[in-house]
């Protein structure tokens, strides 16, 4: 299992008192990937219905272990980037 | 320390990643110093109407101001409100620059109840951001001006106990840690030539303040003067830091907190030099003044009057003053007299603009503090010095 790597990195590095902050979260793992699993289900007559199932392996969980005393809401997420906003 | 936020990226077997990052509040564009020593800025407009052609052309063409060495800016900027009580959007209009401290005053209509001013001063604080930027804010600009002619001034020292009253409700504990309530008059409070029995005298004004707030003397956390060099009337030179401040500082030493100069400046004096002469003496006089505030490490914001007369301050700029050309017309245009910029006076300019460029760069050194119990207990402290102080001196000879 490899392990994860993660960076972040904040829009400015000084905020006026009241303005937007954005937090981006970059993350990866050499074990990440998305597995499709698919087939066909057939009747005795042979008619066939297709079906697939996704499943993401090593996703990562985000998680905040200090807030630096802000509330921070997640605006948006994909499989390497997480994107919160708060407000200095 | 800088404020962190940082966390954790677990893939599915419990290998960790960890990711942090940091931040500063309160130095925006310009490097902007806040706190610690003296912000150097410029009052430039009086009420509403600071237009060239519009509100922010004009505040455009002070704070894009370049006869420095090409920089520009001020680090704090006076607002001077309307009738109406205060407004958030006026005390913040959009084209301030983010962040940008500023001195603002407000007027009530004379005699307005408590109730209504109190539910007005909530409205108005809950109209901005839960934490506002840095102001030093006032009721009724220049007050002892006013009074006892427009302004009741029982009910102005009554209108500050209110504000101070909302501003310790819990809901607006935030926002009251950027809010310096304060109260500016004019010189006069801080003349050597008024007596301490007159409602002008700053100790007067004080006094009566704490009486009025039943004994309490955490009203205002700071006060302040407009405080111009009297050549102001053609007949004297530059008045000396002993003159100039000596009322300044002993109303210091007299509370404890800090000082704000609303207008600060000089007319030209009127001996017989040269006009070179004489705009060097006053950069000479405006330099001293300066330093001596700024090392003395309790004025909080000082702003450079910079318009050729008041009728500047009210009406539109049909020029840019900003410019050597520009000031030169509104000036000849309209035969004034008292000169605080100007091609002539580019040493003037020179020296307050250093000023302004220096307190926006460096490190924030002292927050502002609350009206929590750390400033009550303050308070307290400084009534039980002030006591002692004040006992000290009845026993001098």
């Amino acid at each position: 299992m490899a392990t994860p790597t993660a960076s972040a990195s904040l829009n400015k590095s000084v905020y006026a008192v009241g303005e937007s902050m954005v937090l981006t979260i970059n993350h990866s793992d050499a074990d990440r990937q998305t597995i499709t699993v698919s087939g066909t289900v057939t009747d005795s007559s042979g008619n066939s219905a297709n079906w697939s199932a996704t499943a993401k392996i090593d996703a990562g969980v985000v998680a905040f272990t200090q807030s630096g005393g802000k509330t921070w809401t997640l605006q948006s997420a994909t499989d390497n980037q997480s994107v919160y906003t708060a407000t200095a | 320390m800088a404020p962190t936020v940082s966390g954790t990226v677990t893939d599915s077997a419990g290998n960790t990643a960890t990711w942090s990052a940091s931040w500063t509040v309160g130095q925006p564009s310009g490097d902007l110093r806040w706190y610690g020593r003296t912000l150097f800025g410029q009052s430039y407009a009086r009420y509403k109407v600071h237009t060239i052609s519009g509100e922010s052309g004009r505040y455009a063409a002070v704070e894009q101001d370049t006869q420095f060495n090409g920089k520009k800016g001020s680090a704090v900027v006076r607002v001077f409100g309307g009738s109406g009580g205060p407004s958030y959007a006026e005390m913040r209009p959009s084209y301030i620059r983010a962040g940008q401290p500023v001195i603002y005053s407000f007027n009530w209509p004379n005699n307005q109840a408590e109730a209504a001013c109190k539910d007005d001063f909530r409205t108005f604080l809950r109209s901005g951001p839960t934490v506002w930027e840095r102001v030093w804010l006032t009721h009724h600009h220049e007050p002892d001006n006013d009074w006892p002619t427009s302004l009741n001034r029982t009910w102005w020292l009554d209108t500050l106990v209110w504000m101070r009253e909302v501003l310790d409700e819990p809901e607006f504990a935030a926002r009251a840690t950027q809010i310096r309530l304060c109260w500016i008059g004019t010189g006069v409070p801080f003349q050597d030539s008024t007596p301490l029995s007159s409602d002008r005298h700053w100790k007067k004004i004080i006094d009566d303040l704490t009486a009025r707030a039943g004994g309490r003397t955490d009203i205002v956390q700071a006060d302040g003067a407009d405080r111009y060099n009297p050549a102001w009337d053609g007949s004297q030179r530059y008045m000396p830091w002993s003159n100039w401040a000596g009322e300044m500082i002993n109303c210091h030493n007299y509370t404890g907190r800090p000082f704000v100069v609303g207008e600060a400046g000089s007319p030209r004096d009127d001996s017989n030099l040269s006009i070179a002469q004489k705009d060097a003496d006053r950069a000479a006089w405006l330099d001293d003044q300066y330093q001596r505030m700024r090392d003395a490490g309790w004025f909080d914001a000082v702003s450079y009057w910079r318009v050729p007369a008041t009728s500047d301050s009210l009406n539109a700029w049909s020029t840019n003053m900003c410019t050597p050309t520009g000031y030169n017309a509104q000036l000849s245009a309209a035969g004034k007299t008292m000169q605080n910029g100007g091609p002539d006076a580019q040493a003037v300019v020179d020296v307050h603009s250093r000023y302004c460029i220096e307190s926006m760069s460096g490190t924030p050194a002292i927050p502002f503090y609350s009206t929590g119990l750390l400033a009550r207990l303050k308070a307290m402290v400084r009534g039980i010095r002030r006591s002692r102080s004040t006992a000290d001196r009845r026993h001098r000879p």
